[in-house]
């Protein structure tokens, strides 16, 4: 059967991780940005690029006003670009909760009712001591099956789609790159904060 | 360091830094301190401020403090009383950064000084926190409890033990033990609004939150905040009942908070989408429009280049 094959840019994989070791003590969110994805049909695997990530929140991740404002902007924003939110990515906040759960459903639904095939990444907190050292992908792929968010089991759903990216990543740790990184909740706070994070790449 | 100056390089810096520091508020002093310690000016006058400040504040900036309490241990220019309270600061930030061995080394003379002390046996209980030994923790905290039963902090650290081991219902539990010796604790109230909201127990939480209000009522963030939960909760009265807690964030603030303003017109607009479910309609049009051209404005003057996309939502109202 065919599936989708969900492709990450260095940029969208650095602002999910740059976001979540900004926040070392609370749960993050955000969603993930690309062109709209072709629907499978037989054997053969649709490829699905996430061009880039826009983290959302910091904290308390489940109140909604400002959820659903934040996805109406980003949406908007992109739509201008030919662009759509593709998929949603959360860290839990504590050590070892490899939960996808009730908050992080609600919201990847939310954006699979608007984006049918997009995908959610949930951060896999055992993988974090070791991104400056010897690092490997640090997110997980759920995906939709049915009504049900399920983990993909191959490791074939989810790549990366420059080898150098761990490698980027680990130097931007190392410089503390991770503070300047900015989300909506942040922008809230004091609005010449931007949260395109045009220059975190540069 | 000597209190009278010998140089007079020394006295004018003195001088220059206590002038400085005066002029700012308490959030430019935090990032001029920070600067001085990470630009290399990390004397330990400097440190001394810096830890007092966070501790004053109560914040957290763990790693500084780890890092640079550390040295001031050992420069030798701490009185005897800041010697033992800036020992416990590292050791709590040391944990927090998992610098176990800075935490361990500080803990130890810490014992040493004072054997029998239920405050040193909540850091023993913490660094068993901080190593993931939560059943151990545990055992301790019972073990000081039956000294003092009554003692706030251990009966705090039970809930937090509960609350990194995932378990919501024995947080909540130890929580309301806490809270039947110590109801006037805010910070305690305002955890259990935490540990609800997330588990979208969202009527417990708005109990909890009115008790925070209660006590802080000019705080337009407490007002916010339950107008959030309020709004996710859902349901007319509640949307009708969050809209006016929001007018108040928005109040309190002059119309310059962002997240009230939004959260406002995202109110304003779903209560007027139940016109027509009531026997007497509101018109929330007005709040609407208000809190739609203020947040233009707000944007207009700090963030022109998004002006548009937030245009764009509000016309669409």
């Amino acid at each position: 059967m065919g599936y989708v094959e969900y492709e990450l840019s260095p940029s969208a994989y650095v602002k999910v991780m740059l976001h979540v070791m900004k926040y070392p003590s609370l749960a993050v969110n955000g969603v993930l940005v690309g062109p709209k994805i072709a629907t499978p049909s037989g054997e053969e695997p649709v490829k699905a690029s996430v061009v880039d990530a826009v983290p959302l929140f910091h904290g308390q991740l489940s109140l909604a006003p400002l959820t659903e404002i934040a996805l109406t902007q980003v949406e908007s924003y992109f739509a201008e670009k030919g662009l759509c939110i593709i998929g949603y990515y959360h860290a839990n906040e504590r050590l070892g909760d490899a939960d996808f759960g009730s908050v992080a459903r609600k919201i990847a639904d939310r954006i699979f009712a608007n984006c049918p095939n997009s995908c959610a990444l949930l951060v896999d907190t055992d993988k974090l001591e070791k991104l400056m050292t010897t690092p490997t992908i640090a997110v997980k792929l759920f995906t939709r099956a049915g009504p049900k968010w399920r983990s993909a089991e191959s490791g074939d759903e989810l790549k990366l789609s420059a080898p150098s990216t761990l490698s980027i990543l680990a130097d931007y740790l190392g410089e503390n790159r991770h503070k300047r990184i900015c989300d909506f909740g942040e922008h809230l706070e004091d609005l010449t904060r931007d949260w395109l994070n045009p220059n975190i790449m540069d | 360091d000597s209190s009278g100056s010998s140089t007079p390089t020394h006295t004018s810096k003195r001088t220059k830094d206590t002038h400085i520091m005066a002029l700012r508020s308490k959030v430019e002093n935090m990032h001029y301190l920070e600067d001085q310690l990470v630009s290399g000016h990390s004397s330990s006058a400097t440190i001394q401020k810096y830890l007092r400040e966070v501790r004053e504040q109560k914040l957290r900036r763990s790693e500084l403090v780890a890092k640079y309490g550390d040295k001031l241990i050992d420069s030798g220019r701490l009185g005897a009383e800041e010697m033992w309270l800036v020992h416990e600061q590292v050791i709590i930030a040391a944990l927090d950064v998992q610098d176990i061995a800075i935490a361990k080394k500080c803990l130890t003379k810490l014992m040493k000084k004072f054997p029998e002390s239920v405050r040193v046996g909540r850091l023993r209980g913490m660094a068993l926190e901080a190593t993931g030994n939560w059943a151990e923790a545990k055992t301790l905290y019972e073990g000081l409890l039956e000294q003092m039963p009554t003692n706030g902090p251990i009966l705090k650290r039970k809930a937090a033990v509960e609350r990194s081991m995932g378990n919501p219902k024995g947080a909540i539990d130890a929580l309301n033990d806490y809270l039947t010796v110590f109801m006037a604790d805010t910070d305690a109230w305002s955890e259990l609004v935490d540990i609800y909201t997330e588990n979208e127990l969202y009527a417990n939480a708005a109990f909890c939150m009115e008790e925070v209000i209660t006590a802080a009522p000019h705080n337009y963030l407490h007002h916010l905040r339950y107008a959030e939960i309020l709004y996710t909760w859902g349901g007319p009265d509640n949307l009708r009942t969050a809209r006016k807690y929001f007018a108040t964030a928005v109040e309190l603030t002059s119309g310059g908070s962002v997240r009230a303003l939004y959260g406002l017109w995202a109110c304003a607009k779903a209560v007027n989408s139940l016109k027509g479910t009531q026997k007497q309609p509101e018109d929330e049009s007005e709040l609407l429009e208000l809190s739609g051209k203020q947040l233009i404005q707000l944007y207009k003057q700090k963030c022109p280049e998004k002006v548009a996309i937030v245009q764009k939502m509000v016309q669409a109202a």
